[in-house]
């Protein structure tokens, strides 16, 4: 763990004039109940896809990706009230939560939205999802987004809460500027759940069987992507009702959202290309970060190459550990190589600007074992 | 002689036919029946809760009903965890028909593996089991993600989603008329 530390201090002395682009910072919460015995499998899926999506995202807007990620055992109440009551933000940033689990609703609810059971069976751990809305109201950040994908039907004994593609994506011109206009374009808030009152939301797979994650999500995702892809110029109400025709569609239950939002003019599509941001500094750096900074063209091409069998030996158990990349969807393994090759490649990369891990394991030090990763690349 | 013995047998059994009939009538479910346009040779197959539970629940005899609060931190009196909050009377016998013919016809049952609902199983109402062949002690019927489920040795041994849901509260609502929670889910 010394040789990390050192490679840390090497980066943060050698480049430590390099600064985020705008300032503005998009602070992603996600809680997933994905150890749940139904439906685990597609929360994971579906923390995995929003994940990946969010890391595209701020890279095609250029805003500097902030996490509070929850998933496994810390998808909790108690975690949620703590990460809404220390969030601390700026007036231009942007907020955006999201829930992956089991939802419900009280007989007398008045709110068209679920409670979120956030892993738990018991009424007095359940967390209104209207009540984020509340709290991040409150917020001074420019945009708030508040998604669950869970159902919203009816339980016994539920009271009311009080409150008031394949491949490494490729960024283009087009989704980098259908980003930038829905992330950057608007101020206002945003609240939208897999289904209507009474209803349950359902989960989808693949046809070989693997979990896809829940309707509402893949639908809202793909939604989103098709957008960006084609460059084409929709709002959020568009994009929102769209998500829900489809939902409705596919699983036969129909989502529900709120907008409130206020355009602020159009984002000049002539802004510069999203780059890569990553630095070997920072209170909150991880080591995936770390890799990512590695391909970073900020720094000179021989410095990365000089540093690259120091973040090696300093991030990876051994040099054969294995590091295996995938596809758009998540899971389909693109490529497969030790750790060795993929630092080299990384330390030569042209025009990566994102790595997103997707899973991982590592040894009592701390040190990778086993990397899945998924790359985001530009292309202009 | 034999001829007339098997004559009164037979129109013995016609009228067994009707008077059930008849009683189910009284619990408003053949208007529930009627409106899922089920054909009248779907009846009772006692495969049919082999197939789906690995239990014979055509033989199964039903004893008291028990009213869950399934999101209640767990108390003393618990069913595979859910605590029971009230005690209600035993099951009418054309009540146990009808829970019986639920329990064995396929029109309350996926044909193929229904998707995964994203809600808590919040099991409702449990009901005691007694004469079944392999153990199975209670059902469990969780009208919000439309499951029920079999318990033995208070664990759940099964869990699988049911069709039909207007008929399953009506017939909760036969056991528990005017139900507030029953009658705001119908």
């Amino acid at each position: 763990m010394k040789t990390f530390i050192k490679i840390y201090i090497l980066f943060t002395v050698l480049f430590c004039d390099l600064q985020n682009i705008n300032g503005q910072t998009l602070h992603a919460i996600l809680f997933a109940d994905t150890k749940d015995e139904s439906i685990g499998n597609y929360d994971k899926q579906d923390f995995i896809n929003v994940s990946t999506e969010l890391s595209t995202i701020a890279s095609a807007s250029g805003l500097k990706l902030k996490t509070y990620y929850h998933k496994d055992e810390m998808c909790s109440k108690n975690n949620l009230v703590s990460v809404l009551s220390n969030l601390s933000v700026g007036k231009d940033d942007v907020v955006f939560f999201y829930y992956s689990g089991h939802g419900t609703r009280a007989t007398n609810d008045a709110s068209d939205y679920p409670q979120m059971c956030l892993a738990s069976h018991y009424d007095k751990d359940f967390y209104p999802l209207e009540k984020v809305l509340q709290k991040l109201s409150v917020l001074p950040a420019r945009l708030k987004i508040v998604i669950g994908d869970c159902c919203n039907s009816t339980s016994v004994g539920v009271t009311v809460k009080d409150y008031a593609t394949k491949g490494a994506t490729v960024l283009s011109k087009e989704p980098v500027n259908a980003y930038r206009n829905l992330f950057n374009g608007y101020r206002g808030t945003i609240i939208a759940s897999g289904s209507t009152k009474g209803e349950n939301s359902k989960t989808v797979s693949y046809k070989d069987g693997r979990p896809a994650g829940g309707s509402f999500t893949v639908m809202l995702l793909a939604t989103l992507q098709a957008t960006a892809k084609n460059g084409i110029d929709a709002n959020w109400e568009e994009i929102l009702e769209y998500t829900k025709q489809k939902t409705k569609e596919l699983s036969q239950h129909t989502p529900v959202f709120t907008t409130n939002l206020k355009s602020e003019g159009n984002i000049n599509p002539n802004e510069g290309a999203p780059t890569n941001n990553y630095q070997a500094e920072g209170d909150d750096i991880t080591m995936i970060d770390l890799l990512a900074a590695l391909a970073n063209e900020q720094y000179t091409a021989e410095s990365r190459v000089e540093n690259m069998n120091k973040f090696l030996k300093g991030l990876f158990a051994n040099p054969n550990v294995v590091v295996e990349s995938v596809g758009r969807n998540m899971s389909t393994v693109v490529s497969t190589e030790k750790a060795s090759d993929f630092v080299l490649r990384l330390a030569t990369a042209h025009n990566l600007i994102n790595l997103v891990e997707i899973d991982a394991t590592s040894d009592e030090q701390g040190k990778y074992t086993y990397l899945r990763v998924h790359e985001i690349y530009k292309n202009y | 002689m034999k001829r007339s013995y098997f004559t009164i047998f037979v129109f013995l059994t016609i009228v067994s036919f009707v008077l059930i009939s008849c009683s189910i009538t009284r619990n408003d479910l053949m208007h529930s029946y009627s409106e899922m346009n089920m054909r009248n040779d779907s009846v009772i197959n006692q495969n049919i809760s082999i197939q789906k539970w690995g239990v014979d629940l055509s033989r199964a005899n039903f004893g008291t009903v028990y009213l869950l609060n399934p999101v209640m931190v767990p108390t003393d009196h618990t069913i595979a965890g859910f605590t029971v909050t009230d005690t209600l009377p035993r099951l009418k016998k054309e009540q146990k028909h009808v829970l019986r013919f639920l329990l064995t016809s396929n029109s309350f049952y996926h044909s193929v593996p229904e998707k995964h609902v994203k809600t808590i199983f919040a099991p409702y109402l449990a009901i005691r089991l007694t004469g079944c062949k392999r153990p199975a002690d209670y059902l469990l019927i969780s009208y919000g993600g439309e499951e029920w489920a079999l318990v033995t040795k208070d664990v759940i041994l099964k869990k699988q989603g049911f069709k039909n849901r207007a008929v399953l509260i009506d017939f909760g609502l036969s056991i528990l008329p005017n139900d507030k929670y029953l009658e705001s889910i119908k």
